[in-house]
């Protein structure tokens, strides 16, 4: 394909595409060169490149943080959440988009206004009420507080992959003698798939990062999540600045490395439900 | 194979009634055609043979069984779409064996029988490819094909070639035809394109705004149609309609006299004069008309005219010199004139 566009405007969308990327990996190589010094080199001047390679900062980032631990537990939370909110938002969506609700719009907006209420305004009613059934400290109930809070959006996102299929789809699969749930299963979702896959990454990301919702469920020890373990980090009067850069770098990591693997997909799908077919 | 019975079959949308009261009995074996305008109930009659839209009144049987209250799975329909409606990420083969697994058919025999209907449509080198790197032609044929495996008594189309082009379409009609020569399975096609309603029909159905105008073989609708709407409806370039006073053997409409070419009518009634563009003539008396536009097709040429403000088109079979703002007189080949009552409409 040959673009039409002028060279200045090519040059000048490069510069503005390179100033870009350099605002997005700065942070993440400051990150990298302080994981690397002594917590006085970096006071002292964090652009400095390092005097000595600490690479101690990661081991002792690892046990201080209990990263065995709390990874996994952020792990476990991140999967149940993304099994969670795929599997009650796409069946949600499925029904808003195709079948003809009366109230649809007054449901719109009340998925909507759940989006913008603020947690602390039920944090502490529900931690009464999973208090008094016994459900703080455990992962799971955390992964259903996760899931009400962000269904609305994924069920927001995955109605307009719905909308995009074709209703003789549909009927054809009907035709063919499947039931409304084999045309769910067999016909849909294999073609909302890249819906699914953005929502879940989406998903996975904001449960990974969350700290609130956990510092206030998850208080012992065993059940902390890695970001919880991260602050923890930190003292009050002095802080270990080489091993908080590097526990920062451990815990970005596999969100990093998902999202370069993903992405190609990721885009795709996000550009997927824009267009109504 | 069966027949399909559909008596004082109706359909209402809230208070809007789009079907009112249709009686059609198709054949074992025959291909009927459902035509007519956008709007006027064909998709509709059809997506409630197939059980996609409820019934409000009326019955539907295919075979001996009255299927009003089927799912569309139980009747033993295939339905072919406008839009192909291929599973796009299943390939060829297992598109055309989704209806045979969801019946629970064992392996082996799907695949004998994706293999034969592939065979016939000559789908065998496309098999382990996917709806998307298909053309056009290609897709449509996959979606007959999935209709054909499954040995249905009764195929319906909706409008399967609207996608195609021009071509294309010519094309995939003959295909289509062959194949019903072929399978001999009941067919029901809905287009609103008359061409292919003449070619590819044993009947066709007119409809028009929720009623049946005209059920009949495809040259008796075009020689004998029912009412000035099938006589307007079937043909191309459209026949000639003029409305007008009979007085002794002529329709009189404004300041012309058209003449009535052997037809018969009473004078004085109100009626439209109809002729079909390759009857009109050259001749000494008849209509006087100024030309204003010449279509040579190469096999004929149309003829549009002028005569009193009154448009006429004329079709020559034969090479003529015809030139814009030439005088020419215009008559009907005896006999070949249609009169309709201007009040009813109805055949004359």
């Amino acid at each position: 394909m040959k673009l039409i566009e002028s060279r200045a405007t090519l040059v000048l969308t490069y510069a503005a595409l390179v100033f870009l990327l350099l605002v997005t990996l700065f942070p993440l190589a400051l990150l990298l060169l302080n994981a690397l010094k002594p917590s006085a080199q970096i006071v002292a001047n964090p652009l400095a490149w390092p005097e000595a390679f600490r690479w101690d900062n990661f081991t002792r980032a690892w046990s201080d943080a209990r990263f065995g631990r709390t990874m996994l537990n952020s792990a476990t939370l991140a999967g149940l959440t993304i099994v969670l909110v795929c599997a009650t938002s796409s069946l949600t969506a499925y029904v808003l988009a195709r079948r003809k609700i009366r109230s649809w719009k007054i449901l719109t907006f009340y998925l909507l206004g759940t989006t913008t209420a603020p947690i602390q305004l039920f944090l502490f009613p529900l931690y009464f009420g999973f208090a008094r059934l016994g459900l703080v400290n455990s992962v799971v109930a955390v992964s259903f507080v996760y899931t009400a809070l962000w269904s609305p959006f994924a069920v927001m996102l995955l109605r307009t992959y719905f909308l995009a299929v074709p209703k003789e789809l549909e009927e054809a699969a009907l035709i063919d003698g499947a039931t409304p749930w084999q045309v769910f299963t067999r016909v849909m979702l294999p073609i909302v798939s890249p819906g699914i896959l953005t929502v879940a990454l989406i998903i996975g990301l904001y449960s990974w990062n969350e700290f609130l919702i956990a510092l206030t469920f998850l208080q012992r020890a065993d059940s902390n999540t890695a970001v919880v373990s991260f602050l923890l980090l930190s003292g009050q009067y002095s802080s270990d600045w080489g091993e908080i850069m590097a526990a920062a770098l451990l815990l970005t990591l596999p969100v990093i490395v998902l999202f370069i693997l993903l992405q190609r997909r990721f885009i795709e799908g996000m550009a997927g439900g824009s267009v109504k077919g | 194979m069966a027949e399909v019975k559909i008596t004082g079959l109706r359909k209402s949308y809230g208070t809007v009634e789009v079907l009112h009261g249709i009686d059609i009995d198709i054949a074992d074996g025959q291909f009927v055609v459902l035509v007519g305008p956008s709007g006027c109930g064909k998709s509709t009659l059809l997506r409630m043979i197939a059980g996609l839209e409820g019934i409000t009144a009326g019955d539907i049987a295919i075979g001996e069984r009255v299927v009003n209250n089927l799912p569309p799975s139980q009747r033993d329909i295939a339905m072919v779409f406008q839009n192909y409606a291929l599973y796009p990420h299943k390939t060829v083969a297992a598109n055309m064996g989704f209806a045979l697994k969801m019946a629970r058919m064992a392996r082996p025999e799907i695949e004998a029988r994706v293999k034969r209907a592939a065979e016939i449509l000559g789908l065998t080198p496309y098999l382990a490819r996917y709806p998307r790197e298909l053309s056009g032609g290609q897709r449509q044929r996959v979606a007959m094909g999935r209709a054909i495996v499954r040995d249905p008594q009764v195929f319906l189309f909706d409008e399967p070639l609207s996608n195609l082009d021009a071509k294309l379409r010519v094309q995939m009609r003959t295909e289509i035809r062959e194949l019903h020569q072929r399978l001999k399975v009941t067919t029901v096609y809905v287009t609103h394109d008359q061409i292919e309603a003449m070619t590819m029909a044993d009947r066709i159905v007119v409809m028009d705004a929720g009623h049946i105008a005209q059920v009949g073989a495809p040259l008796e609708l075009y020689d004998r149609p029912a009412n000035v709407f099938v006589a307007g409806f079937i043909g191309s370039p459209a026949m000639n309609l003029v409305e007008g006073v009979v007085e002794g053997d002529a329709v009189v409409a404004g300041g012309l006299r058209l003449p009535l070419g052997g037809a018969v009518a009473e004078n004085g009634r109100r009626v439209v004069w109809g002729v079909r563009p390759e009857h009109l003539t050259l001749s000494d008396t008849g209509i006087a008309a100024r030309i204003t536009v010449v279509e040579p097709t190469g096999s004929e040429i149309h003829v549009n005219a002028r005569a009193d403000e009154q448009a006429l088109v004329a079709i020559f079979r034969d090479r003529r010199d015809f030139a814009p703002g030439q005088e020419v007189v215009l008559a009907p080949l005896p006999g070949l004139v249609h009169l309709f009552d201007a009040a009813t409409g109805a055949r004359i």
